[in-house]
């Protein structure tokens, strides 16, 4: 990857997002067969979202551009009634970082959760913050994870995790809701195939354009009747789309090619994260329990210089290494399918400099 | 990020074309309308839309406006200056009756169901338009009303403080609609489209297929559309529709309630595609709409008419 206004090379890593689409996928994206989605003739998206909905073991899918659409959407299609309540990890991204639109827009009262730093959150809190009825009370209406979990570090949750919150949702009469954006990653990680994994969940919105490389997109899965009310929420959002075929085509392309190579994410991942913690005499260090997938995060010693300093230190200079601040006290890099081994290597070698200026100074 | 270069290059191209500082890319002309009057209104609690009965936004955009606080609608019969200053009139009593957190916007459309609205109605109305009004055109098809007039797109956008302006339709993009205004008012949309999802990223490849758009069809495609809509016009009336408009752009309106009588629209649109392969849009016989584009030649336009003359028999002889 290179900086094409300097000569610098430069290794993004802020996040999965800024992958390019590579020549197979532009290929793809060129050739694509369109129509007009608003009145669902696109074949190129019907085709994504039946292939979508068949490996998600769910009865329909729906192509949206942003995964905060897509889980908005599914938000507004589960939560219909005035009153109604959500409940939520704490640290989930739906709750920090969409802008409070289920507040906003849905008109939904989100509750949290403590997220645990396994990504999960405790059963018995989960039950109890459960709605009884009572005027004074909202309804508790929709529960939600998050798998992979962001915050956590890219944590990859349990099955059985997610089948014992199925079960008190299942005995509430509640759906649940997976924020799924990275998926995939989970899925590699633990070796399971999408439909298992998505097995206990009522929907779920599922990102193409991270990991998996696509330029825009995301697909929300669910029940007929879910989808259904979620075109029309889809369009007063202001998320349909006309010729999307030409997205869908690279989430085609992605599905059929880029779901396996994300355990060389994972393996990169590994490495920097093995490395840090072999250089960072616990001044910097990854907690490598919390390590599952593509997301490193750097804990940053307070003592010794703060996350703003060591981002602009690992910009600076050749190659300049571009991550995000996460925390107070940490850095995120975030391995994708434009990291290659090599670009690896030299950001492991550009990463020992700058904690090794750090606890040297 | 933001640091997508095509999106940017398409974003200064519109603003400079439109006349207005900047410009936003954004995934639909729902989403673009729905923005303008979110970074109108801002974080006042009471907020005033006037416009007039019929436009695309009164008809079927309304949801996506919907927040918290409540959106006030006064609906003009048609877009004069009488009927756009009683409208206004009543939204300001209203308005100002609610308190001090208010905020009014105008909102016009051009082209209006695919007729030209007259420029100078247009600088009437501006005229008469307080400075604490604010003055957005929904200009999905102003290629339209600039190709037909003669009258740059520079002009239109002088005389609005925010357009939208859509590239999915007769410029033929596959996707995505611009939001232009001041340079503030366009970083605050920015911020607003995060709400409901509008951040895409590398959209620099839909951005692409606007650019080209831009380049290969305005303004002579329009104009060769709107000449392919007078011809459909003319095959539509030969073969008995009732005309219910004179052609001003792409769009014909017939009346085909006598030759479908007692029919049901939707099976009317099955049969279409189902049997003469022809996708029409219908909800009433008694109205029907049909656009022109790039990508209908006059044959198709032929072979429309001899399908709705052909179905009209079929039916009329199924009933005897």
């Amino acid at each position: 990857m290179n900086d094409s206004s300097s000569n610098i090379k430069v290794i993004d890593v802020r996040s999965d997002t800024v992958t390019k689409p590579t020549p197979g996928m532009r290929q793809a994206i060129a050739t694509a067969e369109v129509g007009d989605d608003v009145f669902r003739d696109d074949p190129t998206v019907l085709h994504l979202e039946e292939k979508m909905a068949r490996m998600a073991g769910k009865e329909a899918a729906l192509f949206v551009p942003s995964g905060t659409m897509g889980n908005l959407i599914c938000v507004m299609a589960h939560c219909s009634r005035r009153g109604a309540e959500l409940l939520l990890g704490d640290m989930s991204h739906i709750h920090l970082y969409e802008q409070g639109g289920c507040a906003q827009i849905a008109g939904v009262h989100p509750r949290s959760l403590k997220n645990l730093p396994d990504g999960t959150f405790d059963l018995q809190e989960l039950e109890d913050k459960i709605r009884g009825d009572d005027p004074h009370l909202p309804v508790t209406s929709l529960v939600a994870i998050e798998n992979s979990h962001n915050k956590c570090g890219g944590k990859s949750v349990s099955t059985e995790w997610i089948r014992q919150v199925k079960q008190i949702c299942s005995k509430y009469g509640l759906p649940l809701h997976c924020d799924g954006a990275r998926i995939f990653n989970s899925c590699v990680a633990e070796g399971i195939d999408l439909k298992t994994m998505l097995k206990d969940v009522d929907s779920a919105s599922i990102c193409l354009s991270k990991g998996l490389g696509c330029p825009i997109g995301s697909v929300i899965v669910g029940g007929k009747e879910l989808i259904r009310a979620a075109i029309r929420h889809r369009k007063a959002l202001g998320g349909g789309m006309r010729q999307s075929g030409l997205l869908a085509a690279a989430g085609l392309y992605a599905l059929e090619n880029n779901i396996e190579r994300l355990n060389q994410d994972h393996a990169n991942a590994k490495l920097l994260a093995e490395a840090i913690n072999k250089h960072g005499q616990d001044r910097f260090a990854v907690d490598m329990k919390s390590l599952d997938t593509n997301i490193v995060l750097m804990w940053v010693d307070p003592k010794l210089t703060n996350p703003p300093e060591v981002i602009k230190r690992l910009d600076e200079g050749e190659p300049s290494v571009k991550c995000v601040q996460f925390s107070p006290v940490q850095v995120r890099f975030t391995f994708h399918l434009m990291i290659t081994r090599e670009d690896t290597d030299q950001m492991i070698n550009k990463v020992y400099q700058v904690i090794s200026g750090f606890i040297n100074s | 990020f933001d640091d997508d270069p095509t999106v940017h290059a398409l974003e200064h191209k519109i603003a400079s074309l439109v006349g207005h500082e900047a410009a936003l890319f954004v995934v639909t002309g729902t989403m673009s309308n729905q923005l303008a009057m979110l970074t109108w209104w801002g974080n006042v609690k009471d907020r005033g839309l006037v416009l007039a009965k019929n436009a695309h936004i009164e008809m079927y955009e309304l949801k996506g406006l919907e927040r918290q606080e409540p959106v006030h609608l006064f609906t003009a019969q048609n877009q004069t200056l009488e009927h756009i200053r009683n409208a206004l009139t009543k939204a300001k009593q209203f308005l100002n009756a609610k308190g001090k957190s208010h905020q009014l916007v105008l909102s016009l459309e051009n082209t209006f169901h695919g007729s030209v609205m007259d420029i100078e109605k247009m600088r009437e109305i501006r005229e008469y338009l307080p400075p604490s009004i604010p003055l957005h055109l929904d200009g999905s098809r102003i290629w339209n009303a600039s190709a037909k007039t003669g009258i740059p797109i520079k002009t239109y956008g002088s005389l609005v403080d925010s357009m939208n302006i859509c590239l999915s339709k007769g410029l033929g993009a596959p996707i995505g609609s611009m939001l232009t205004g001041p340079r503030d008012y366009i970083a605050r949309a920015k911020a607003i489209r995060y709400e409901c999802g509008g951040g895409w990223r590398q959209a620099g490849l839909v951005a692409a297929a606007a650019l080209q758009a831009v380049q290969d069809h305005f303004p002579e495609q329009c104009k060769r559309d709107h000449e392919m809509a007078q011809y459909l016009a003319d095959q539509l009336q030969s073969i008995g529709a009732k005309k219910l408009n004179e052609v001003d752009t792409n769009m014909v309106f017939v009346d085909l309630s006598h030759m479908f009588p007692g029919q049901d629209p939707e099976e009317f649109v099955k049969t279409m595609e189902q049997d003469y392969g022809i996708k029409v849009y219908n909800e009433d016989f008694k109205s029907v709409r049909f656009v022109a584009h790039h990508q209908i030649s006059q044959e198709a336009c032929r072979e429309l008419a001899s399908a709705l003359k052909h179905l009209a028999q079929a039916q009329a002889d199924s009933k005897r």
